[in-house]
């Protein structure tokens, strides 16, 4: 617990939380855009987070993740997070 | 919840043993290779498949193997390529193959459930190393780009990164849940954006990321036929995930396999009498021999 106190506390720091920004922003594009698919952004950006670090690239994986799938109804998906 | 499951499951896969754990990811490669396919056959051909693929190269034991002789192979291929390909350049491709075909429709009563699946594919990832989806796949995929081996080990060797992912994934989903709430209407304007101008640039990039990892072309070629390879099995419709997450999981089982063989002085029964281990490839049969005993009936 202290761990995920801290890690949440991290994550609203200017660099990760800018990065999640950033990724939640491109996931929804992509996700909404004909032809492109999360997945897709994804794999794009995996090159690049070979020169980040793990933890920001991560974050970023992650935060593609959510945007894209978020189209198919965030409201169900955080039902769904808290839930389990 | 998921921050709360998340670390007692992986402790519970710390005491697993290498038998225990090749079996339960065999079984996560028939259960994703065959639930939820149109074909069984097809989906658990297509995980085979890939795991076949990840034999080529270096061996988990030393010595280089299925090369045929060619130097840049001796590695295996590169996961990067290989994601590329599939992921990218064989959906486009595949587009342009069956361009005619109408896009899949999702009622709300999929979506909630694949909204579901989408978060709860992150827990048995970064606990157990098992992917679930195309998502997972490339989740799975930076851990393994950046050297951090995802599973029991990966709370111990990078706390920072398990619990960065615990704690972004609620984070990122109110940031989802604003952002949509305010961009509606230029979301829709996306929509109507024609195909080509969208797809000819996600191309270029793919190239480029394939090329980037070394600076080779060898890697540009291994990414085009991974995409060509999935774009003809998306016409024979069959799934291009299995494909995925056989090359990435069967190393991973091997690995386990060959240190469990290796304590157990190379005989594999233990595979079956240990109980944890024969439970895990009890579930495997069970999800093979599901379909043709529904049938019967």
């Amino acid at each position: 617990m202290e761990q995920l106190s801290g890690a949440f506390a991290y994550l609203f720091t200017g660099q990760p939380f800018f990065v999640l920004l950033a990724g939640v922003a491109a996931g929804i594009i992509f996700g909404a855009a004909p032809g492109l698919t999360g997945v897709m952004a994804m794999a794009l950006m995996l090159p690049i987070t070979l020169f980040m670090d793990s933890g920001i690239a991560l974050i970023l994986m992650l935060s593609l993740y959510m945007g894209a799938g978020a189209n198919i109804g965030a409201r169900s998906g955080l039902a769904a997070w808290l839930a389990g | 919840m998921l921050a709360a499951l998340a670390a007692p499951l992986a402790a519970i896969a710390g005491r697993l043993g290498p038998f225990e754990i090749f079996s339960l990811l065999f079984a996560a490669l028939i259960l994703f290779s065959s639930l939820g396919q149109r074909s069984v056959l097809k989906g658990l051909a297509a995980g085979f498949l890939g795991a076949a693929i990840s034999m080529i190269g270096a061996g988990a034991l030393g010595g280089t193997r299925l090369t045929f002789g060619l130097e840049e192979l001796e590695a295996g291929f590169r996961l990067l390529p290989v994601i590329l390909g599939i992921l990218v350049l064989g959906p486009v491709l595949g587009g342009v193959i069956g361009s005619a075909r109408p896009a899949e429709k999702t009622g709300t009563a999929a979506a909630a459930a694949k909204s579901a699946a989408h978060s709860g594919a992150v827990l048995p990832l970064i606990s157990l190393g098992i992917p679930a989806g195309g998502a997972g796949v490339l989740l799975l995929g930076a851990l393994l780009l950046h050297g951090l081996a995802p599973g029991p080990r990966l709370f111990r060797d990078a706390a920072g990164a398990a619990y960065g992912i615990i704690a972004a994934a609620p984070v990122a989903n109110f940031v989802v849940l604003a952002v949509r709430m305010t961009t509606v209407p230029l979301l829709a304007l996306l929509a109507d954006i024609s195909r080509g101008y969208l797809v000819a640039p996600i191309v270029v990039f793919a190239f480029i990321g394939a090329f980037s990892q070394d600076n080779r072309l060898f890697d540009v070629w291994v990414m085009a036929g991974f995409g060509l390879l999935a774009a003809l099995m998306q016409a024979a419709k069959a799934p291009t995930a299995p494909l995925l997450i056989g090359y990435m999981l069967a190393p991973m089982a091997e690995a386990q396999l060959r240190a469990g063989l290796a304590l157990s002085h190379g005989t594999p029964w233990s595979l079956v009498t240990r109980p944890v281990s024969l439970l895990f490839l009890s579930i495997a049969v069970i999800a093979l021999a599901w379909p043709y005993l529904r049938r019967r009936r």
